[in-house]
């Protein structure tokens, strides 16, 4: 596709988005909607490590409750201004993503996965016994909306209503997957490909791949630690039961499903499996077992994804057919 | 060996695993601007030599000087850049992207990429352009160049083996390593090979060969190592190196050479 | 004052849980060692073991000996299909990719049984936990002691197997270098297949063996399955010696722990000791030398 055409397309794409609120009134499909935003940042976020570089990391709800248990912290109980917290909550959690991720650099496949989820339970229980710091399982409640964005005059955006956090997350969204796009798209995009397919040879074309597991670790944290942060301060109330394994597997189902390691397939994925759960209501209870179920069926017959599927379709053009579609 | 002539020295490398021994005090220099064979029945050493020298493994004992610095302790994405580069016996190449993106991704080392560098600096965006003009020179040099968009897992092997190549040379060696270039090749491929690493010595770099074609080692190396059993058996010139008698008797009636 | 008698005591009980988790970890290593594919649905195995188990001895009123052989013999079919379904297609693909299938099929299956069996859990009465042995000052239940002899039984059988018989030479053989065995003219399904009858046959024993000494329910694959692996990265992947001595090093160091240090804490032993090890040896306890650029 041309350039122009491109950012055509991406222009109405955004704008329809932007009309979204006007056209939909009901604030429980607003809800959904925002919910939907949310998770395709958990799902991007955790590409990037699993899908990307090939990096299993069974832990991810871990960076998501981890933004916003920070976020919520910093706010309630050091009296930090909203918008200051969210973003420290993003930085702290590239903190733990660090922290996890050195012990992490040596291993790879099963023991990977096997030690982040075990990183991802570890966060869970301090999230339910740390009582001090955390309120237990009991949760933390009344978390403070954002304060309004004044834009001098009489003009302000205040957080009372949902359509202004449906804004909030979709300039969050945009800007992230921006930056995303652009990441998946440079040379540091490439080196988590080569380190996914051989990284032995990554090393010997001179890729420190220490360093960029590292980078890419943080990444991963950073984003999901920003959707936690949002996640707090939209829902005003959060609690451990959010941020369990069941959710982790949520996310990895919407990666597998929408195609791993490609840049759409996650979005897909997020917004699939957000409505998804809505649509079938009835059959709510079977919900972990066909998200099972699909993920196995998903890696055996189409491994690359919806993403993959729909890329089969189309005639194959040389260089931009690859992964990063 | 006088110094300023020798790129690399290797002195007493040792290899044990555990209770077998891959090499022992293995010495060798390799002169600059020269093509160096190292032969020897199979798993006589030569891998691990190459390992060893490219810090994919390390040493029991030994030392490795490359243009007078230890390089021993470095890892391997260091003695890239230091510029040692090395191919593959079992090409190694990513399979899902294609042939420009594989080497492509080798100018990473130029392209020296960060997170804000590739957000916001141009700069990053005209060295990546720049990194991708490479790779597609490197495929012309391979004759690789009508293929450069397709996957490399649809290669034949002569034409993995030359993608390694091009690789390889996008690193900016000094130095090239090459664990078997030829193996499972017919003789058309093979020629193509040989007449690369001629091209290859022309522009100035040393090349260091592992390899079975007695044909074509013959043929292109200024000087023969011979390993067995970890051990070095003999060295020298080809003719002085197929004449040598241990050498013969560790083929067990060598290959004619033709 | 060395607590002795008590040290003991916890030491035997590890030993018992020890059984449990060798048994749970030797499936796990055989299936990397052999077919190199990694098995996260094998706690749902464990559980359905136990639960076939407790189905049989309690509603059909069957001896408990012949529902854990009735267990055994479900749980080996069962594992036919995860090779059959799950890993065969995936086969020489890379890691990745079949721990997802069977990271899928492990959701589907405890959440399959949390739908059949209920959340509730059960408890399998086999009045064999109700007799007490003691020796020395050391009490144990016939259950556990039934445990610990089932489980050393079991491992002796699989030792004579893999050594003495023509299928295992074959399982050594694949396991060493699939190509060649496959020059050779081995097949390598029916070499997966029984690889994942074994596994199979192992962990429905250790759930039918546990079933009585604790509750029952479908979410308890999940952490037998998290300390089967810890077992499996200490004694290095594919390591069938490694697996049964870390097994049991596991148990005692749990149960030491939970009975010294705090019993709230149990799970985390397995947790804290993986991480320890892993941060120094990142190829396990007795898994091969890492390479520089691991």
């Amino acid at each position: 596709m041309k350039l122009w055409t491109k950012f055509l397309v991406g222009l109405l794409i955004v704008g329809g988005l932007a009309c979204l609120p006007w056209m939909i009134k009901n604030p429980y499909y607003l809800h959904i909607i925002i919910m939907s935003g949310i998770f395709v940042l958990l799902a991007s976020s955790m590409n990037l490590i699993t899908g990307c570089t090939g990096r299993l990391n069974l832990g991810h709800a871990a960076f998501y409750g981890i933004g916003a248990y920070a976020s919520t912290l910093l706010v309630m109980r050091l009296g930090f201004p909203v918008w200051l917290a969210m973003f420290l909550a993003g930085l702290i959690t590239i903190f733990f993503g660090i922290l996890i991720g050195v012990p992490c650099l040596k291993l790879k496949g099963a023991y990977l996965a096997i030690t982040t989820l075990a990183f991802g339970e570890i966060t869970r229980l301090a999230m339910m016994n740390l009582v001090g710091l955390t309120n237990g399982p009991l949760g933390i409640r009344g978390i403070p909306n954002p304060p309004p964005i004044i834009f001098g005059g009489s003009l302000a955006i205040s957080f009372e209503s949902k359509t202004s956090y449906y804004y909030l997350l979709l300039a969050l969204c945009l800007v992230c997957l921006l930056i995303i796009r652009r990441l998946l798209s440079s040379q540091i995009g490439r080196t988590f490909v080569a380190i996914r397919e051989d990284e032995v040879r990554a090393e010997t074309v001179g890729i420190d791949t220490t360093h960029i597991k590292m980078m890419n670790f943080a990444l991963g944290a950073f984003f999901a630690g920003l959707a936690g942060a949002f996640y707090a301060h939209y829902v005003r109330f959060i609690s451990p039961d959010t941020f369990t394994l069941n959710e982790t597997f949520t996310i990895l189902t919407m990666v597998v499903i929408g195609g791993l390691g490609t840049f759409y397939g996650p979005i897909i994925g997020g917004i699939l499996f957000t409505f998804l759960p809505e649509l079938l209501r009835a059959i709510a209870d079977y919900r972990m077992m066909i998200y099972g179920l699909m993920m196995s069926v998903a890696i055996i017959f189409m491994p690359e994804g919806i993403i993959g599927v729909l890329q089969s379709w189309i005639p194959r053009r040389t260089e931009q057919g690859g992964r990063s579609g | 060996m006088n110094p300023t002539e020798s790129i690399l020295n290797v002195e007493g490398l040792t290899k044990y695993y555990g209770g077998l021994t891959a090499l022992e005090d293995f010495d060798l220099y390799v002169k600059k601007g020269e093509i160096l064979s190292l032969i020897g029945p199979n798993g006589a050493g030569k891998t691990t030599t190459f390992n060893l020298i490219t810090g994919l493994e390390s040493p029991t004992r030994g030392k490795v000087a490359f243009k007078g610095e230890d390089i021993i302790e470095l890892r391997p994405h260091q003695i890239v850049k230091k510029g040692i580069v090395r191919t593959f016996q079992l090409t190694r190449v990513f399979r899902k992207m294609t042939l420009r993106e594989n080497v492509a991704v080798a100018q990473h080392i130029a392209i020296r990429p960060g997170i804000w560098s590739a957000l916001l600096s141009p700069s990053e965006r005209r060295r990546e352009q720049k990194g991708v003009e490479k790779a597609e020179e490197m495929l012309r040099f391979v004759n690789l160049f009508s293929k450069r968009g397709d996957l490399a897992a649809n290669l034949s092997l002569g034409e993995q083996k030359r993608l390694e190549l091009a690789i390889g040379l996008s690193l900016d060696p000094e130095l090239l390593l090459l664990d078997e270039p030829v193996a499972g090749m017919n003789p058309k491929e093979t020629q193509e090979i040989i007449d690369l690493i001629s091209s290859i010595q022309k522009k100035g770099i040393t090349v260091f060969l592992i390899e079975h074609d007695m044909r074509m080692v013959m043929g292109i190396s200024e000087r023969i190592i011979v390993l067995n059993y970890g051990k070095k058996i003999a060295e020298g010139s080809p003719e002085e190196v197929s004449r040598n008698p241990a050498v013969v008797e560790a083929y067990l009636g060598a290959r004619d050479r033709q | 004052m060395i607590p002795t008698t008590e040290i003991a005591q916890q030491a035997v009980n590890g030993l018992v849980m020890g059984g449990v988790y060798a048994l749970m970890a030797l499936g796990l290593t055989l299936i990397f060692g052999i077919l190199d594919q990694v098995n996260f649905a094998h706690g749902e195995l464990y559980m359905i073991g136990a639960y076939a188990t407790f189905y049989f001895s309690d509603f059909l009123g069957g001896s408990y000996f012949f529902a854990l052989i009735f267990a055994m013999v479900a749980v080996a079919f069962l594992g036919i299909f995860y090779e059959w379904l799950l890993f065969r297609p995936l086969r020489g693909m890379g890691h990745l990719p079949a721990i997802i299938s069977s990271l899928g099929a492990s959701i589907f299956l405890w959440n399959l049984g949390l739908q059949i069996f209920g959340s509730t859990p059960q408890q399998m009465r086999t009045g064999l936990s109700e007799i007490t042995l003691s020796f020395g000052g050391i009490s144990l239940t016939v259950q556990r002691l039934l445990v610990l002899c089932v489980a050393l039984a079991l491992i002796f059988l699989l030792y004579l197997m893999i050594m003495k018989t023509r299928m295992g030479k074959a399982m050594r053989a694949t396991a060493q270098d699939p190509e060649v065995a496959a020059l050779l003219g081995i097949d390598i399904n029916r070499i997966a297949e029984m690889t994942f009858i074994i596994g199979g046959a192992l962990a429905g024993a250790a759930g039918a063996l546990i079933g009585p000494i604790f509750l029952i329910y479908p979410a308890m694959g999940l952490m037998a399955c998290l300390k089967a692996f810890v077992v499996v990265i200490l004694g290095g992947l594919g390591n069938v010696v490694g697996a049964v001595a870390a097994g049991f090093a596991l148990g005692v160091i749990e149960s030491l722990g939970a009975g010294f240090i705090s019993s709230a804490y149990k799970d985390f032993f397995a947790f804290l000791v993986l991480i320890l090890v892993l941060w120094a040896r990142p190829e396990g306890i007795l898994g091969k030398t890492a390479k520089k650029a691991g």
